[in-house]
């Protein structure tokens, strides 16, 4: 993806919506070719954490770099532009283009990705190209969430509910796309995921997230060995 | 038949105008939530350019002026499409970008101040005189059988459709068109694609000045260039671009020319002998609305905005404002500020006040139902000319003939109400303004429907007393001055006793949240057409008391711009409060601001360009509306008062 995969570092960031603090202080990294989990439950702020750092929710301190470059101050667009990349909650497409246009949209020229190589890996888009994306069923238009990001060309790709409203077999297939795009291109992914049990299989790291604050990182291996471990970072 | 086809051919010209502005709107469309009422304004600078280039070397720009000498017609066209340019993306940047996400009612006042703004300064710049634009497309006579037709009508309508096909392109096949059409429905999806909307959406504003520009320019030999004429081309195009539903370029071409050679057809018929004389005049003007009619019938349903009311935003509503103290004490100060005056300061108390209990009319549908109607000043001409007929067809006089006059009104007031059940934001907007261009034309200006003596109103007479404002040589008399007095504290106690009664918590609840309204059980249908009919009646109210004043009724008087001027200045009093209405009624034309700043300031001409300034500076600066600034003033006002030193100036009301 982008030369070298830059790694992703978080410093003591905080978001803020008014007078309430949905984040405070979460620190995390991302190194090239990872996938890390942010884990916690409903309202925890993991979707404020992604948002913080992409820079589309009101932060209210802290650093976000990627690779060497510090990005805190940066525009949406030009942190896109040195390599960050998220998959919004929900679905985000653009409804009225069709397929083909969602993407060339979000294509850039520095990518390594082509349209091409991205629909190669998601095939289940290809021969949907000229449909409007407001017809596609949810489970396309999840996967049109994540191929619009892939051709922005992200070295970092932040993945907020890949799972929602999909068949758990969609899931894992995704869950895999995301894995071997890791391993095999060197993407760092941060993944926040409600299905944990989908995600563990795919998992390098974790950290829990509750109201608000970073409370655990725990082993993976010890949460495959027993996923109903992780209710007690949840409960605290 | 061939004198039907060369009026077709005629047409074309004004079909190209409306159908180059309307793709011009549905080209902006996506990147505001309001539509733009200034647009035709706006680019109309470009044939004034073009025209003053031509004729006299003179590069006339909005600030400054360079003498580049004798120009080729080429040359003309690029800096007078350049122009336009500039001032759209400037208007886009200065004012509709930085309103982006505020109320559709902010935003759509902002345009008419735009409108307002940019007629002005184009009449100031270059002079009111109908201008004769010369030809940029080849213009030789064409002959079809007997009739000969110009050429340039062909080229004309050629010019629209592959300008229409360009934009349409632009918004189809390229990266930058796609992503502006995504980020109408989602902003932050585009920032995530890395793009900037705000780019993308300046880079539509500058191919709205110049498709606008350039039509205008190519069609301004077509029809005599003035500022106002220019500026109100905005009510056709508005009209194709609602049938466009703001999105098909396709529809705003082809609607636009097929509303031309129409209204032209009109034109051919209404000379025929079988043609009823009464709509002989105006027909022309009528076809608009009639679109627009007939574009709400066919797809009000799939309108962008519906459910998304005007009031997203709104300022809230003070049901408690103008209690009885400050009432009292505004009647004072009335009183005093008539009998310390007189001649034509006393004729400015006066209309303040009318136009005061005018601007109540729209703190009631606007303010306190949410529509953005530009109906009032119209219901207003009604009421004028019902109590000019009245008076002049039967033995009715004072006190009857004005009731029977606002009762008219009123009507009209609940008619307008029914299509306004459907629509609503900048849709009720567009209507009102189509239907007030009707009015004027139509009904005010027909003159088939006034004698030839003018309309004609006698004093108003209670038991022997002359109430009227004119006897002998008194041009402003006390007496009418106390009647109006009587009538605004009338009104505005009874608007205050409407927004405290559980009707007016009815209002306001359908203001907030209509779905939820209807769900606990209000009747949202029969509450809107009783706010609309009140609105008309205080509006047929002002009419008649324009009437009065004035003697004799004139169409000048309830004009287009005076309705979007209404909307102006009661939005900067405060469109959500009742006090708001006197602020509006002061510095209203010809109420007591426009007085002191045409007799101290020597303003006068440019007051509409003041206005219009002020009216985008105070939404860009409050996009709620001025009532919050003007009730602390109001309140200021009021402790100095009861402090009892007593200073009454009369320009304090
Ligand atoms: N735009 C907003 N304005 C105000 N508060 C918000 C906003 N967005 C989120 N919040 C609040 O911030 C907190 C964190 O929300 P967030 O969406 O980040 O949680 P989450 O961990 O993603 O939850 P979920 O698993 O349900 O998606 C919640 O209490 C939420 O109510
Ligand atoms: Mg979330």
């Amino acid at each position: 993806m982008h030369s070298g995969g830059a790694s992703l570092a978080v410093d003591a960031l905080s978001v803020r919506y008014g007078a309430a603090a949905a984040v405070r202080g979460v620190s995390l990294s991302v190194s090239p070719g990872e996938v890390v989990g942010l884990l916690g439950p409903n309202g925890a702020g993991k979707s404020s954490t992604l948002k913080g750092i992409m820079g589309i929710a009101p932060v209210a301190s802290g650093e976000v770099r990627l690779g060497t470059v510090e990005i805190s101050g940066a525009t949406v667009a030009a942190r896109v532009k040195a390599g960050l990349g998220l998959v919004r909650e929900g679905r985000g497409v653009f409804g009225r283009l069709s397929v083909a246009e969602n993407l060339r949209v979000c294509a850039r020229d520095q990518s390594p990705m082509s349209i091409d190589a991205v629909l190669a890996m998601l095939p289940a888009l290809e021969p949907l190209r000229s449909r409007r994306a407001m017809l596609l069923s949810g489970g396309e238009q999840q996967m049109l969430s994540l191929a619009k990001a892939l051709v922005s060309g992200p070295s970092v790709l932040l993945i907020d509910e890949l799972s929602l409203g999909l068949a758990p077999i969609l899931t894992a297939r995704l869950m895999a796309t995301v894995r071997s795009m890791a391993t095999e291109l060197g993407l760092g992914v941060l993944l926040v995921e409600q299905h944990v049990n989908l995600a563990l299989g795919i998992l390098d790291r974790a950290y829990v997230l509750r109201r608000g604050e970073l409370v655990a990182e725990p082993p993976i291996a010890e949460l495959r060995a027993d996923p109903a471990s992780l209710r007690q970072y949840y409960l605290g | 038949m061939n004198q039907i086809l060369a009026f077709a051919i005629l047409g074309l010209g004004s079909g190209a105008i409306a159908a180059g502005l309307a793709i011009g709107i549905v080209t902006t469309a996506g990147s505001t939530g309001a539509v733009n009422f200034g647009y035709a304004a706006m680019v109309m600078w470009a044939p004034f350019v073009f025209d003053e280039l031509t004729k006299t070397g003179r590069l006339v720009l909005p600030v400054g002026t360079i003498d580049i000498g004798p120009t080729s017609v080429m040359t003309a066209l690029v800096l007078g499409v350049a122009v336009a340019v500039v001032v759209s993306l400037a208007t886009y940047w200065l004012v509709f970008r930085p309103l982006r996400r505020t109320s559709v009612l902010a935003q759509t006042v902002a345009s008419i101040g735009v409108l307002l703004c940019m007629q002005a300064w184009v009449a100031l710049r270059f002079g009111t005189d109908p201008r004769v634009v010369g030809n940029v497309l080849p213009n030789e006579p064409l002959a079809i059988g007997s009739v000969v037709v110009p050429r340039d009508r062909l080229f004309l309508a050629l010019a629209v459709v592959v300008l229409g096909m360009l934009v349409a392109a632009y918004f189809h096949f390229t990266k930058a068109g796609l992503a502006t059409r995504a980020a109408s429905q989602d902003e932050v999806g585009v920032q995530l694609a890395g793009l900037s909307p705000s780019r993308l959406n300046a880079l539509v504003w500058v191919i709205a000045g110049f498709a606008g520009g350039l039509i205008l320019i190519l069609a301004a030999p077509t029809r005599s260039l003035t500022p106002t004429s220019y500026t109100l081309m905005i009510v056709p195009a508005m009209a194709v671009a609602l049938l466009a539903r703001f999105r098909s370029i396709t529809v705003a071409c082809l609607g636009g020319l097929a509303l031309g050679v129409v209204q032209s057809l009109l034109t051919y018929t209404s000379t025929q002998t079988w043609w009823p004389k009464w709509a002989a005049a105006g027909m022309v003007d009528a076809a608009p609305f009639i679109l627009v009619v007939v574009a709400l019938a066919i797809n009000g349903r799939h309108l962008p905005g519906r459910g998304e009311g005007a009031s997203s935003a709104m300022p809230p509503v003070s049901r408690d404002s103008l209690g009885g103290r400050a009432t009292a004490l505004l009647t004072m100060m009335f009183l005093v500020a008539l009998m310390v005056s007189g001649g034509s300061l006393r004729f400015a108390v006066i209309t303040t006040m009318i136009m005061a209990i005018m601007s109540l009319s729209l703190v009631v549908i606007t303010g306190f139902v949410g529509q953005i109607s530009l109906a009032p000043v119209a219901l207003a001409g009604v009421a004028g000319f019902v109590l000019s007929a009245v008076e002049r067809r039967t033995a009715l006089r004072f006190p009857v003939s004005p009731i029977v006059a606002i009762a008219a009104a009123a009507a009209v007031g609940f008619l307008v109400s029914l299509p306004a059940l459907r629509i609503r934001g900048t849709q009720l907007a567009i209507v009102t303004l189509a239907g007030a261009v009707t009015a004027e034309q139509f009904v005010f200006r027909n003159p088939q429907l006034s004698p030839p003596a003018g309309n004609l109103i006698s004093n108003p007479r209670l038991f022997g007393i002359d109430l009227g404002i004119r006897s002998g040589s008194s041009l402003a008399r006390i007496q009418f001055g106390l009647l109006v007095l009587v009538l605004l504290v009338a009104s505005l106690l009874g608007v205050r006793f409407l927004i405290r009664s559980s009707f007016g918590a009815t209002l306001l609840a359908i203001r907030s949240d209509e779905r939820a309204a209807a769900s606990v059980g209000i009747h949202v249908a029969r509450t809107k057409m009783a706010a609309f009919t009140i609105s008309a009646a205080l509006a047929g109210l002002a009419g008649v008391l324009i009437g009065y004043s004035r003697g004799q009724l004139s169409a000048d008087s309830f004009t287009v711009f005076a309705g979007l001027s209404v909307l102006t200045f009661t939005f900067l009093g405060g469109i959500t409060s009742i006090e708001g209405a006197v602020f509006a009624g002061v510095l209203a034309p010809l109420g007591l601001a426009y007085f002191a700043a045409s007799r101290f300031l020597h303003l006068g001409e440019n007051y509409q360009l003041v206005a219009g300034l002020a009216l985008v500076v105070s939404v860009l600066a409050n996009p709620e509306g001025m009532s919050a600034q003007n009730r602390l003033l109001a309140s200021r006002i009021k402790t100095r008062l009861s402090r009892g030193t007593g200073q009454v100036g009369t320009s304090d009301a």
